[in-house]
């Protein structure tokens, strides 16, 4: 049995289109229907969501904790990767929910916060700010689930990574100050997992991290990614009794699982147990824009997140005419626009442009096939970064 | 594809928000990502596919799934608004199905309309 503490939020993405009620805490409650033999989900939800909810959770078995609240919050986004609007925090917020269990996953929420009892607890705050034990929860033994940053803005540590780009995955140096800092509080969780955002996550346990690898997806769909690392590895590690390491594989396997779809509830151990590791890209990334102006500035957006999520960037080149110096090199992405002419593909086919991604959201098979035949070819665009930045290890 | 208005579509922006109501509240049109897809049916089936939405009672578990013409079950409709009014209108008799939008081995969209 698990106690689920966490957010009921509509999601609403543009590319690709995503209209649903979510949040964290309803995603994870869905999740672990399948493996858990009872879940109990306690929640703010909006009453005009209250009774869509409710009928949401009977079609899982999930057992309804929930608290009406006045205020529907909903997420935007671009693409999986880019969020639009975010919704503020609730002030003053709600009342704690309470919560004791065995096993609980606690969120943050932004309508307030829940004071958490357990003797397994997993914890992802998805706040820099927040505390576990700042509202009077307890744990036995604590498991807490940040972003780099998170981890860094919650220990005060500084990044040293020295080349003024901000980075969603800091360097593991950095990662080491903060888990010290962290293990120096009166009450340090026992287990840190610090995700990277393309579903691999480092661990920090005993003496040494461990990097637990992404597993390879064909294609890769962000929004709760985090939700659904969290709510495996609360099964796996809380409710199973699983070591970290294992937990925090299978963890890893069911977001490659769920990013594919996104692809509810969790899959069994057996259904994950043949992914592929992913291997992280080191080599530097060449990038060919072929369209107009707005492609051009596409391109220069794809740099920027390509060095967020860690990548470095070789070159970047628009359309035909900077090619044919650029083509013997070798292209990892090629992102080509709206108005791009067939004209131009065939002179690119032609230069001998054999890209190993495309991000091509006009793209017909075929003509994908014909022009490149060896490149993946991505729709939609966080599924391209991910394929630049992962690739399944042979 | 007579006893549905295709372009009811357009004026339904679906999931999160309010699915649109019209006449005795059973009108509704939406279109949404299934949850808990199986993905050997899924795998088979393409745009404009036909599928049933029925009511499935297995215990305590309530839920609205959508199914192939031969009894396949694709995958359950849920966590949207309008899912309440949807299970309601279903007890009630009205009939529902789901055309298939984009379908892969990991993911089915469909949209639903009143027979």
């Amino acid at each position: 049995m698990i106690s689920i503490a966490g957010g009921v939020y509509a999601e609403r993405c543009k590319y690709p289109t995503w209209d649903q009620i979510y949040g964290s805490g309803l995603r994870a409650a869905i999740a672990m229907s399948s493996v858990s033999d009872s879940v109990h989900l306690h929640a703010y939800v909006p009453d005009e969501w209250m009774e869509d909810v409710e009928a949401t959770l009977a079609s899982f078995g999930v057992t309804p904790q929930l608290r009406a609240s006045e205020y529907p919050m909903t997420f935007e986004y671009l693409n999986t990767f880019q969020p639009n609007a975010l919704p503020r925090e609730l002030s003053p917020p709600y009342p704690d929910l309470m919560v004791k269990c065995e096993v609980v996953l606690r969120f943050g929420m932004l309508e307030g916060d829940a004071c958490v009892k357990g003797d397994r607890v997993v914890y992802d705050p998805q706040s820099p700010t927040a505390s576990f034990y700042g509202n009077g929860s307890t744990a036995g033994s604590l498991a807490m689930i940040v972003t780099g940053r998170e981890l860094l803005s919650s220990t005060h540590a500084k990044s040293g990574s020295g080349d003024g780009l901000e980075r969603h995955m800091p360097d593991e140096d950095d990662l080491l100050s903060a888990i010290v800092a962290l293990r120096d509080l009166p009450q340090a969780p026992q287990i840190v997992l610090v995700k990277d955002g393309l579903g691999g996550l480092m661990l920090f346990h005993g003496d040494q991290p461990v990097r637990i690898p992404s597993y390879a997806a064909e294609s890769f769909f962000r929004i709760g990614s985090g939700d659904v690392t969290a709510a495996a590895f609360a099964h796996a590690w809380g409710e199973l009794g699983w070591d970290p390491v294992d937990a925090a594989h299978y963890a890893a396997r069911c977001t490659a699982h769920f990013v594919e779809g996104p692809r509810l509830p969790l899959p069994s151990v057996a259904e994950v147990g043949n992914r592929m590791p992913n291997k992280v890209r080191r080599e530097e990334i060449r990038i060919v824009g072929l369209g107009d102006f707005e492609l051009q500035a596409l391109v220069l957006t794809t740099r920027s997140w390509l060095s967020y999520l860690g990548g470095s960037i070789r070159h970047v080149t628009f359309g035909l005419d900077d090619l044919d110096s650029r083509v013997q090199e070798g292209v990892d992405l090629l992102l080509v626009g709206s108005r791009c002419s067939r004209v131009e593909l065939e002179a690119a086919a032609r230069a001998g442009l054999q890209p190993i991604v495309i991000f091509w959201p006009a793209a017909a098979a075929e003509s994908s096939r014909y022009y490149f035949p060896n490149a993946v070819v991505a729709r939609d665009y966080a599924t391209a970064l991910y394929h630049v930045m992962r690739s399944p290890e042979r | 594809m007579g006893g549905y208005a295709p372009d009811q579509i357009k004026k339904t922006k679906g999931g999160a928000t309010p699915p649109a109501v019209v006449g005795d509240g059973c009108d509704l049109a939406f279109q949404i990502d299934l949850v808990a897809v199986q993905s050997s049916i899924s795998a088979g089936l393409n745009k404009n596919d036909e599928l049933v939405v029925s009511l499935r009672i297995q215990g305590r578990i309530r839920s609205v799934v959508c199914e192939t013409t031969a009894g396949a079950v694709v995958g359950t409709l849920a966590a949207f608004r309008g899912l309440s009014r949807l299970i309601g209108c279903l007890e009630q008799g009205v009939g529902y199905v789901a055309v298939v939008e984009t379908a892969s081995f990991s993911r089915c969209s469909v949209k639903v309309f009143r027979r």
